[in-house]
């Protein structure tokens, strides 16, 4: 002990912190890296998707469009995302630490461009937030109805004060988790994954029994023709329905980017991306054609064209076909919703951070709360951004699930399109030195992005439609449109409104050749 | 002899600075250097974030730096108002997957004899927070709590030991009679006696002092001042002693603990909510230890 040995206060090689390359440091990374294998990342990936969730919200209006062609609706509806998906891998090769729709496009086609990108992200976000929220609450009185056996419950959800009231509470639930930082654990994932698989498989099989038994509403038998993606009618329909299978099919990219942690990196992402595919598609084609056998197209009682419940299908066909069991069902679609719920909060909350920490938007959103180390501001303004758009939404629209699930698909067409095109731009002058480089960085992206903005510019025109969707509309022009476009252009003038507070982040070039960093 | 280490931790919150505050004067005090960590939290693989936003950390990590920064100027700020105020500080950026599990990494691989924190804000019984209440469960070296309202004013200058008359005493005042032999600081042994205990019955009061008394020379063989605080209720009692400004407490951990590691018992937890000074729990020796590389380190 021997404090002669240090004058002069805090000495000079204490100014500089330890960065995190240590080997102590080292080790606990490695310990995390080394826990998701093939499974688990499967299990991460039908997790992110939700599949309950999604299916519940996204296959009634998906129906409505494409009617008994849905299956082949899910199966080309997953060529454009994988093709995106395929573009997203390089990038997030090529700029791991900063994998976000916001650095890729400013990095690409510089600061404007990125900032609507990244605003369509935020959108998508938000809107998908308020969907959760809104099926959340209704299985939530769906299974406290079939708990109690009280019938008269599960209609509460139809009260609007009482629904948006318990929206609010999901949400600000939803925000608290995700600002005090809390994580689900391995198990509970593996359980949460487990469960919704084995109830959704349950209720097709339950469903083919109907069908079988003849005790089934529509008993439609399989036939060829629903595979039959030519088959749709137009290429509107055929548009609206991709746009929604692209929001039946979000959540699966999130396999890509796993490959800094998967045990084996160099093989397990790709292997475990195709599982997780195969995965996902046989499990909605499995539901998908039970549930088509089981209530057919029509738009009485039961059929999936039935305006009234195809926004939540499964509250209306899992008691049909489940009997006394369908309180699984609401159990599955419910905690599907609250965990997405919860990894959905921290998604914008971390974008709106990273814009902030760039000048894109205003420094509050770059606060981080020190105790939970979570961006504490821009977490509960999401928060509420997503509380108040549920809530006007709630109010204005008849079918405010349906509205929001086909706007998301338009801002997700958006989204991805864009940043599909800035992964063809970002690596133009090495992409076509090899002939797999061409087809990963230029071809598939090409291809994806260009489709996606296709099916984005188609969806917003024939939304103009006041019968467009559910059938919601301002001023005769559809809600969809005036949702997703209005979103647009209000994102614009955010943008203006940014650059005119602090036009630095606008006024900086970003080199696309160098390999970015973060600060 | 090797430096003496203490490991703060540290995440750029007022309660934090406190804490940092009061370890730099008992570093001062007691001649050792800090290393001030920040543990910055991994995520869980298993919690993805939906849609993807790629690695926030080098936005947390850049924030974690201005932090650490901070936490250096509060340790020149508070040393530099005495005349010898050289204290050593050392920032590090720690990242775990809790904060707990990487303070207690830190605390192994720096060889830190003791870690300061801030008791933090609990609810019920134990009122500590999460983090300190995780580190009495688990830590193997003694563990420095700034109570949450704490304000250190000046360094310390009386070193004050918590004890009972169950066994375990000893550890405790072995360890403060040898703070206070090496730094030349007062000691005072302190008995806290509620109604409960019989602190009414001047009887129970005196053998109590007697029993101490004995279990103080026993160990360290000199005259050293005993007192027993007794009032209606813990509160009543710790208010009853005249607190130094500038005085530390070291009590020791509860018999329940495992060798060589703490738990906070029932009453120092309770103490810790009325008391005005840094409160320093001691780990019990190990079956197969004897002897203590308590906080002034090897």
């Amino acid at each position: 002990m021997s404090p002669n040995g240090h004058e002069g206060g805090s000495n000079a090689q204490g100014l500089q912190p330890t960065a995190g390359t240590e080997a102590p440091q080292d080790t606990s990374k490695g310990l995390s890296k080394a826990s998701v294998g093939l499974l688990g990342a499967v299990v991460i990936g039908v997790s992110t998707i939700a599949p309950a969730y999604t299916l519940s919200g996204a296959l009634g209006p998906t129906a409505a469009a494409v009617g008994t062609h849905l299956p082949a609706i899910l199966l080309v509806g997953f060529i454009p995302m994988l093709l995106v998906a395929v573009g997203y891998r390089q990038l997030n090769r090529a700029m791991p630490d900063s994998g976000t729709t916001f650095t890729w496009v400013s990095k690409a086609f510089g600061p404007w461009v990125g900032w609507m990108g990244s605003w369509g992200l935020l959108a998508a976000t938000i809107l998908v937030l308020s969907n959760l929220a809104g099926i959340a609450v209704d299985f939530f009185y769906l299974a406290l109805a079939q708990i109690t056996g009280n019938d008269a419950i599960a209609e509460l959800t139809r009260n609007v004060p009482v629904n948006i009231a318990t929206c609010l509470v999901f949400m600000a639930g939803a925000a608290w988790v995700s600002y005090r930082g809390l994580e689900a654990t391995k198990v509970l994932q593996y359980i949460l994954v487990a469960f919704q698989v084995v109830v959704l498989l349950w209720f097709s099989v339950a469903a083919f029994a109907h069908v079988a038994g003849g005790t089934s509403f529509g008993g439609l038998s399989i036939s060829p023709e629903w595979f039959n993606p030519f088959g749709v009618g137009s290429f509107s329909v055929f548009a609206a329905g991709i746009s929604l299978s692209v929001f039946i099919y979000w959540g699966w990219d999130v396999v890509l980017t796993l490959n800094e942690e998967s045990t084996e990196a160099t093989t397990t992402p790709g292997k475990s991306a195709i599982t997780t595919m195969l995965v996902i598609v046989t499990l909605y084609l499995v539901v998908s054609l039970s549930m088509l056998s089981f209530s057919g197209v029509s738009d009485q009682g039961l059929g999936m064209g039935n305006p009234d419940i195809q926004e939540n299908i499964f509250a209306a066909l899992a008691g049909p076909v489940m009997g006394p069991f369908a309180i699984l069902m609401s159990v599955a679609v419910l905690s599907s919703s609250a965990s997405s719920l919860q990894s959905t909060m921290i998604s914008p909350a971390r974008t709106m951070l990273a814009m902030g920490f760039y000048g894109a938007l205003p420094e509050k959103y770059a606060r981080i709360s020190p105790r939970f180390q979570s961006p504490g501001y821009a977490t509960i303004a999401s928060a509420v951004i997503s509380a108040v758009f549920y809530a006007f939404m709630r109010v204005i629209s008849e079918n405010v699930l349906w509205d929001t699930i086909t706007a998301l698909g338009m801002m997700v067409c958006f989204y991805y399109g864009i940043t599909a095109l800035a992964c063809v731009w970002y690596f133009r002058r090495q992409s076509f030195r090899k002939v797999k480089s061409f087809l990963s960085q230029f071809l598939a992206p090409l291809l994806g992005g260009i489709l996606l903005l296709v099916f984005f510019v188609q969806t917003s025109i024939d939304s103009m439609d006041p019968e467009y969707g559910s059938g919601s509309q301002v001023g005769g022009i559809g809600l969809v449109f005036i949702l997703g476009v209005g979103i647009l252009a209000l994102g614009f003038v955010a943008m203006f409104i940014q650059y005119r507070r602090n036009p630095d982040f606008f006024r900086s070039r970003f080199e696309t050749t160098e390999l970015p960093v973060i600060d | 002899m090797e430096t003496t280490r203490y490991v703060v931790g540290y995440d750029g919150t007022t309660s934090a600075q406190n804490a940092l505050k009061m370890a730099t004067a008992m570093a001062r005090a007691f001649e050792a250097e800090l290393e001030i960590v920040l543990v910055l939290r991994e995520d869980n693989p298993y919690q993805r974030v939906y849609p993807p936003v790629g690695d926030i950390s080098p936005v947390l990590e850049a924030q974690a730096r201005v932090w650490l920064e901070e936490a250096l100027a509060v340790v020149e700020g508070a040393a530099g108002d005495a005349a010898d105020g050289a204290v050593t500080a050392r920032t590090h950026l720690w990242r775990s997957h809790s904060v707990v599990t990487g303070l207690l990494e830190a605390i192994d691989q720096l060889g830190a004899a003791m870690i300061a924190i801030s008791a933090g804000s609990g609810k019920g019984r134990l009122s500590v927070g999460s983090v300190a209440d995780a580190l009495l469960h688990s830590s193997s070296v003694p563990v420095a709590l700034a109570p949450r309202n704490y304000r250190p004013q000046v360094p310390p200058d009386r070193i004050y030991a918590a004890v009972g008359t169950r066994p375990g005493a000893q550890q405790v005042i072995r360890e403060a009679h040898e703070v206070a032999d090496r730094t030349g600081l007062p000691l005072e042994v302190i008995s806290f006696l509620t109604d409960d205990d019989g602190a009414r019955d001047a009887a129970v009061v005196e053998s109590v002092r007697e029993h101490v008394g004995k279990t103080v020379r026993d160990v360290t063989e000199t005259d050293t001042e005993v007192n027993v605080a007794s009032g209606a209720s813990l509160k009543k009692a710790v208010a009853t002693v005249d607190w130094q400004p500038g005085g530390v407490l070291l009590i020791g951990s509860s018999r329940l603990a495992q060798g060589r590691q703490l738990f906070l018992g029932t009453t120092a937890a309770r103490l810790l909510r009325h008391l005005p000074v840094p409160m320093v729990v001691v780990p019990r020796p190990g079956a197969t230890e004897t002897g203590s590389a308590g906080l002034l380190g090897g």
